[in-house]
């Protein structure tokens, strides 16, 4: 007899359903995330919860691929190509059109070589 | 089909649809969990059932947990792990004091909101008054 529910085929299964959905976010708040559904279905349910008290307690909990996951995002094009300033920075524009890592210079009218203190052409 | 009707007929089906609750109920189940916490502090479970106790706040518990990441992420909330006698660890969340403002705010702002859409929607104000003058 197992000592907790998370180790019913229905939890196990449901759990890996997360790790697939939490795969786009950054390590951290998945494993955060994940702690706390663990956590959530460890005080739902008894020990020796049967299949429908299982099923139950995941259906109200739902899918997590409908939760308003904040993703990670892939940086924007532009934003792959900063300069290497750092706050306060008076940085050369990398390349043209990029924008300086302290946010001063905003890419468009900058030239490769300017600092982030000129003002656009 | 003319454009027009195509436009009206989603927008009617965005309104009729669950859609349309979904997104009302996820704009303020955060003021929600936190006028909760403000009460005291809650674990997980107890901070759902609570809300789902409330009625149609809720259609997928697991929603909770992302929205209270992102509360703690703004400052609003915090949680500690407590170990009380007898049971197990479990996090427990509580209100900041920068919670307890927004929450003070949104209120204020909720009373109002409510009483336009109210107003509005059961043609109690000027803007939905029949022959009402054009501006102009």
């Amino acid at each position: 007899m197992s000592g907790t529910a998370l180790e019913h085929p229905l939890v196990r299964d449901y759990l890996h359903e997360l790790d697939a959905a939490f795969a786009a976010l950054p390590p951290e708040r998945a494993r955060e995330l994940k702690e706390q559904i663990t956590a959530h279905l460890d005080d739902a349910l008894p020990a020796d919860a049967g299949d429908q008290e299982v099923a139950a307690v995941l259906r109200r909990l739902g899918s997590p691929v409908n939760w308003p996951l904040k993703r990670r995002r892939r940086r924007p094009r532009w934003c792959r190509r900063l300069t290497a300033g750092g706050p306060g920075c008076a940085g050369r524009v990398a390349q043209r059109g990029a924008d300086c890592r302290c946010r001063r210079v905003r890419g468009l009218g900058h030239r490769r070589g300017d600092s982030c203190t000129d003002p656009a052409r | 089909m003319p454009l027009i009707s195509l436009v009206w007929q989603d927008i009617m089906l965005g309104m009729t649809g669950e859609g349309a609750l979904t997104e009302l109920r996820r704009g303020v189940l955060g003021p929600c969990v936190l006028a909760l916490l403000e009460l005291r502090p809650r674990f997980g479970l107890e901070l759902v059932r609570d809300l789902a106790d409330a009625g149609g706040l809720l259609t997928s518990e697991g929603t909770v947990y992302p929205l209270l990441n992102r509360l703690r992420d703004a400052g609003l909330v915090t949680s500690e792990w407590r170990d009380e006698t007898g049971q197990r660890a479990r996090r427990y969340y509580s209100i900041t004091d920068a919670g307890r403002r927004s929450l003070t705010t949104f209120r204020a702002e909720w009373a109002r909101f409510s009483v336009t859409v109210g107003g509005v929607l059961n043609h109690r104000c000027d803007a939905v008054t029949p022959g009402r003058k054009e501006r102009g």
